[in-house]
């Protein structure tokens, strides 16, 4: 975390360093253009020259041009097609490295609604188009524009006809066809890319609720509903992609015309003599072949509004305010020695309700404590003010004496060993996963953890052991072995403040109670925060902490509390009931 | 290669797109021949009769006549392309969709979810530039410069030969380089998509890493990763680029071969300017299809690695074979299972082996076991979600998999492990699925659960929005909502896979309630870890690696089960 609340970098869609191979790729493109010119013009030039039979030397030139021209056209666009790879992907490279690093100081708080709806797959999409918006944008149009220009010059020289033809039948079309398209473009573009995603989100949906759709009567509707936005998917297409095709058509169409109306300017000149007849044929040639520097120009303008659309909402991430920022002068974490929390109030958004209000306790070092309560009671927002993912609305919390926010932040979070309710779980094998916490971790350190999660057996009995792939966010493994496996990540980490948020939630009450009594043994004298609504885990700790929507209601040794009738006495009571209630 | 990614369409789509190809690119090059002729009919009157412009203007109108009937006939097949291929994208989207109906939960088993997305999504879209360019062109390489070449024959043997010489070898050397780049071409593209899901993964997972110090770490990895794919990218487009190198140059060589032969025989005067100019003009031409072909074989390759994927998903086993015709009876018990096995295809060990059960009529049944011992396998089987890859299921009787599927399923009420919420309100979020009269039952349901009070909290009661982007709800709300979905839905089977995980206390025991008075009338299923939901189970199911370990009632096991012993006491001892 670097100082400075807002020293983050804009979207790096060019740098220096890429001047050269960017300008390489167009002059390179210009080459080609201009060879495949030449080669026309110069056998053109050929035959017209030989029909008038000069002696045999005068052709040795045009003889030797052909070939060097066909020679330049194939080895420069193999060159320029390769440097503007090159080019494309650093800047890719670059522009994903960026994306990281814009994310990380957002993370997770603003992050969290960002992954809402997966909305990060969209981010990754963004940078793709961008890679498209390079290739097939920016360096065609370049191209295009300097070949314009140079062609206009080129053609004012031989004769000035030629100029207005070259710009009213080649460039001007090239150019404003698409320009004129471009209205009707884009708004079919926005609208392709909101069915493409309306699709997307509609089918993931779609497969979030699949079994109750498939036991739905309304099962065909849910099918139609995506069937509609597919729908109108492809009308947003049509207009795209019909109207892209026109563009072309108009583009070639200029080109036959001018051919045409090159040969009807020039031909004055050949009849009065002031231009000769192999010029004639090499230029009318050179036309046919100038006509390739603008068809990429239809295809750039119709990818330009998706392409800037994409860049504007990167660019907009960047300008999201972090929920944290690391102090200006942070201090070194000391030993812990102390937690305190004095009236702290906290809530996701200024709209929602009290996530945790005007909470003041003290939680005691070296102890196991249990936050109990129901869904929604703060428990796991307590945790995360902790792990200082967000600061507290009012009040403060403090380590030793210190508030969070004047504790250097990386070192606080290497302090803090926290395994979230929904662990992530990298896409790799059990080992990596491991090594996240640790990268320099031996064999029979993981496994030692591993036991102590409860997970050795497990992990024995798979045929690759620690290698075992644990796919997408540990799709392959159950709730209880995710679980598990997190917990056994944080304690490769040497953390004086350990907090387990719900590590017992998918667990046989067998394995939880096991669990609990080996992770007791082998942190014993650190500062355990267990976070449950199972009052079975609670009476293993020390310490409860009992909270209803937000609101501390109680705090002691557990059987104290469950003898003092309070809320904690309650809970345990109503776990009771369900027993009595089955066994009745 | 070329039929997989066309398969994928309908046949007479594909086969209208070849014929409109082949229609229109005959009257193309003959509008193209036409005017290539004019062209230089016109330049050669100019050049060698300094005729005057009067003289040249109707020859010149011919040929920008001609010129441009022959971009009608292209811009005919690329605009008929576009509406073929958007249709064709389209009802294969739909067909993906209608999949999920048939054969969705085992699809779900088989890849994740944004797997299937990615498919529906960008994996058509990866077919698009194969249907709409390299197909056509496909259909066109040979009779286009097949028509040319009788064109250029007409006129002069020799550029004929040189043409006819020189086209069967640049197809031949494009292949030759193609197939020794191709499978590392496509390895490639295999490593970019890793990139990519790596750098998501990477970013779902940026709150752990910066919990363990490790993000900066990661972003360097990131960059080494990066580097080291363009580096490798670029080492491999060299040789993808090469086919086309060679391409170019060999018809640059034969441009150069047709204008430097022409040349010297008019020096020798063996032929008239106005035809060498004619046939000139038509060289490029004549290679102009083959080298379009070369430019859209990138395509080609992406849509077949795209198509391969997808027809992976289309064809993927076990379809569902349900007949419609039996009809289901209204109390449709018992269900009995026969040496059930449920083997996934990419799985090493059977999900269920050997399952032999009976399900009585209406009670309550628990199912336990450990993760992966095939309970949720066991309730997609009843839900007819899945079908089993050995021995029968009999309901009432009759096979299952002789019923109508559809009306099997209005006789079950099913709670995913997973629950979530649809979009839209909280009243259509619980009656969705839920059958006639449902209005009347809805007052009673939301009480027993306390629905009625997660609707006074929203700020637009029973009609505020949920879903993603709108009101969210706790995980244990949810699961209440989805409980009242099913318990709405009036049917008399009930299958709850682990429906008290994360629920509070409070809400265990309104579930338990609910649980209770469903019994008398309904089977109730239930995959619990639960005991309390065992010890008043009537028949309790234990599974174990896909087999029965045991079956029985809860006193029962408790005397001759130590496995199920030891769970219950550990359950019990802190509760006094």
């Amino acid at each position: 975390m670097r100082p400075g609340p807002l020293a983050r970098p804009p979207l790096p869609l060019w740098s220096r360093e890429d001047a050269l191979p960017a300008v390489a790729a167009v002059l390179l493109n210009l080459i080609t253009v201009a060879s495949n010119v030449a080669l026309l013009a110069v056998a053109g030039y050929l035959i017209a020259a030989a029909a008038l039979h000069p002696p045999l030397a005068a052709l040795a030139l045009p003889i030797y041009a052909v070939r060097v021209a066909g020679l330049v056209r194939a080895t420069s666009r193999y060159t320029s097609r390769l440097t503007a790879h090159r080019f494309v992907l650093h800047r890719i490279t670059a522009l994903r490295v960026w994306l990281f690093e814009t994310l990380i100081p957002l993370t997770p708080a603003r992050l969290m609604h960002l992954r809402h709806g997966d909305l990060l797959t969209g981010v990754l999409a963004d940078s793709g188009e961008l890679e498209n918006g390079y290739l097939r944008v920016l360096l065609p149009l370049v191209t295009a524009a300097i070949g314009s220009a140079l062609s206009l010059l080129l053609g004012w020289s031989l004769a000035p006809g030629l100029t207005v033809v070259l710009f009213l039948g080649l460039i001007l079309p090239a150019f404003l066809t698409p320009a004129i398209l471009l209205r009707l473009q884009r708004r079919a573009a926005q609208r392709e890319l909101e069915a493409r995603s309306r699709v997307n989100t509609e089918t993931l949906q779609l497969l979030q609720v699949l079994p109750d759709v498939l036991l739905s009567k309304r099962r065909e509707a849910f099918f139609e509903h995506i069937g509609r936005s597919i729908d109108s998917l492809a009308t947003a297409q049509r207009t795209l992609d019909i109207s892209s095709s026109l563009a072309v058509a108009v583009h070639e169409l200029a080109g036959v015309l001018s051919v045409v109306a090159g040969v009807a300017v020039l031909a004055p000149s050949v009849t009065a003599g002031s231009l000769s007849g192999p010029t004639l044929v090499g230029v009318t040639l050179s036309i046919v072949g100038l006509t390739e520097l603008w068809l990429p120009v239809p295809e750039a303008v119709k990818q330009f509004g998706r392409v800037s659309a994409a860049a504007q909402r990167l660019s907009g991430i960047a300008s999201l305010q972090p929920a944290i920022t690391n102090a200006a002068t942070p201090s070194a974490v000391p030993t812990l020695s102390s937690l305190r929390l004095e009236h702290v109030s906290f809530r996701y958004s200024g709209d929602a309700q009290w996530a945790l209000r005007d909470v003041s306790t003290v939680l005691p070092i070296g102890e196991w404590i249990a936050i109990v309560g129901a869904n929604g009671s703060g428990k796991s927002t307590l945790g995360r003010l902790l792990a200082r993912y967000w600061d507290p609305e009012e009040g403060q919390l403090t380590w030793s004496g210190i508030p969070l926010p004047d504790l250097d932040l990386s070192q606080l979070r290497q302090s803090v060993a926290y395994v979230e309710q929904e662990p992530h779980l990298f896409e790799t094998t059990l080992r990596e996963n491991l090594l996240v916490a640790a990268p320099q971790a031996h064999t029979e350190e993981l496994l030692e953890v591993l036991a102590a999660a409860q997970l050795l057996t497990f992990v024995q009995r798979l045929p690759q052991g620690l290698d075992s792939w644990i796919g997408e966010q540990g799709i392959l493994l159950s709730g209880g072995e995710r679980q598990r496996l997190a917990v056994a990540r944080v304690l490769l980490r040497n953390a004086p403040l350990i907090m387990l948020d719900e590590v017992t939630a998918h667990l046989d009450p067998v394995t939880a109670a096991q669990l609990i009594a080996t992770l007791r043994l082998s942190l014993a004298g650190r500062t355990v925060i267990v976070m449950t609504h199972d009052t079975r885990v609670a009476r293993m700790c020390d310490t409860a902490l009992v909270f209803d929507r937000g609101y501390l209601q109680e705090s002691g040794h557990p059987e104290q509390l469950e003898r003092l009738g309070g809320p904690f006495a309650r809970l345990c009571a109503l776990q009771r009931d369900l027993f009595l209630l089955a066994t009745s | 290669m070329s039929a997989a990614p066309a398969s994928l369409f309908a046949t007479p789509l594909i086969r209208r797109l070849r014929v409109l190809a082949i229609l229109t690119a005959t009257v193309e090059v003959a509008a193209m021949v036409a005017q290539m002729w004019f062209v230089s009919s016109a330049i050669a009157l100019v050049f060698l009769h300094h005729a005057p412009l009067s003289r040249v203007a109707v020859t010149l109108l011919f040929a920008a006549g001609s010129g441009a009937l022959r971009i009608v006939a292209a811009t005919t097949r690329r605009v008929g392309a576009d509406v073929i291929t958007i249709h064709g994208k389209a009802v294969l989207r739909r067909r993906f969709v209608h999949t999920l109906g048939t054969g969705g939960i085992t699809l779900l088993h088989e890849r994740g979810s944004s797997d299937f997305v990615n498919l529906i999504g960008d994996g058509i879209e990866r077919l698009d530039a194969f249907i709409r360019l390299y197909l056509p062109q496909q259909a066109i390489v040979i009779c286009t410069p097949l028509i040319i070449a009788a064109a250029a024959l007409s006129r002069d043997i020799t550029t004929a030969i040189i043409l006819g010489v020189t086209a069967p070898v640049l197809p031949l050397f494009m292949v030759l380089i193609g197939r020794s780049t191709e499978r590392r071409v496509q390895h490639q593209w295999e490593r970019l998509a890793r990139l990519g899901a790596q750098l998501l993964d990477g970013l779902r997972g940026l709150p752990t890493l910066l919990l363990f110090g490790r993000e900066q770490a990661e972003a360097k990895l990131l960059q080494t990763l990066g580097e080291g794919y363009s580096s490798s990218t670029l080492s491999i487009l060299q040789l993808a680029f090469l086919s086309s190198l060679v391409l170019e140059f060999m018809i640059a060589v034969s441009i150069g071969l047709v204008a430097v032969s022409l040349g010297s025989r008019l020096l020798n005067g063996g032929i008239g300017f106005q035809r060498a100019l004619f046939l000139l003009l038509l060289t490029p031409e004549f290679y102009r299809p083959l080298r379009e072909l070369g430019a859209q074989r990138h395509a080609a390759l992406e849509g077949t690695a795209a198509a391969s994927d997808l027809a992976g998903v289309l064809a993927s086993p076990p379809r569902l074979t349900h007949a419609a015709g039996v009809t289901v009876p209204t109390q449709p018990f018992p269900i009995t299972l026969e040496h059930v096995t449920v083997q996934f295809p990419n799985r090493a060990t059977p999900a269920l082996a050997d399952v032999t059960l009976e399900l009585p009529g209406p009670s309550l049944i628990a199912v336990v076991g450990p993760s992966g011992a095939g309970k949720s396998t066991l309730l997609s089987l009843l839900c007819a979600f899945i079908e089993p890859t050995g021995g029968e299921i009999r309901v009432g009787g009759d096979l299952l998999t002789c019923l109508d599927r559809t009306e099997w399923q209005k006789h079950i009420a099913f709670v995913p492990q997973n629950p979530q919420l649809i979009e839209g309100s909280l009243r259509e979020n619980l009656t969705v699925t839920a059958g006639d009269g449902v209005q009347a039952r809805l007052a009673v349901v939301a009480s027993q659960l306390h629905i009625d009070t997660i609707a006074n909290r929203l700020p637009r009661g029973w009609d505020t929005l949920l879903g993603d982007g709108h009101a969210r709800l706790s995980g244990g709300e949810i699961r209440r909502v989805a409980v009242a979905r099913a318990l709405l839905r009036g049917s008399p089977v009930v299958l709850l896979d682990e429906p008290t995980a994360s629920l509070d206390l409070e809400s265990e025991l309104d579930l338990q309630r609910v649980i209770e008075s469903l019994r008398v009338n309904r089977l109730v299923i239930v995959v619990a870890h639960r005991l309390s939901t065992l010890a008043s189970a009537d028949l309790v199911i234990i599974l174990h690696e896909g087999r029965v370990a045991a079956v029985g009632r809860h006193a029962e096991l408790l005397k001759l089960e130590p496995l199920y012993q030891s769970l219950w006491e550990t359950a019990c001892a802190p509760v006094p």
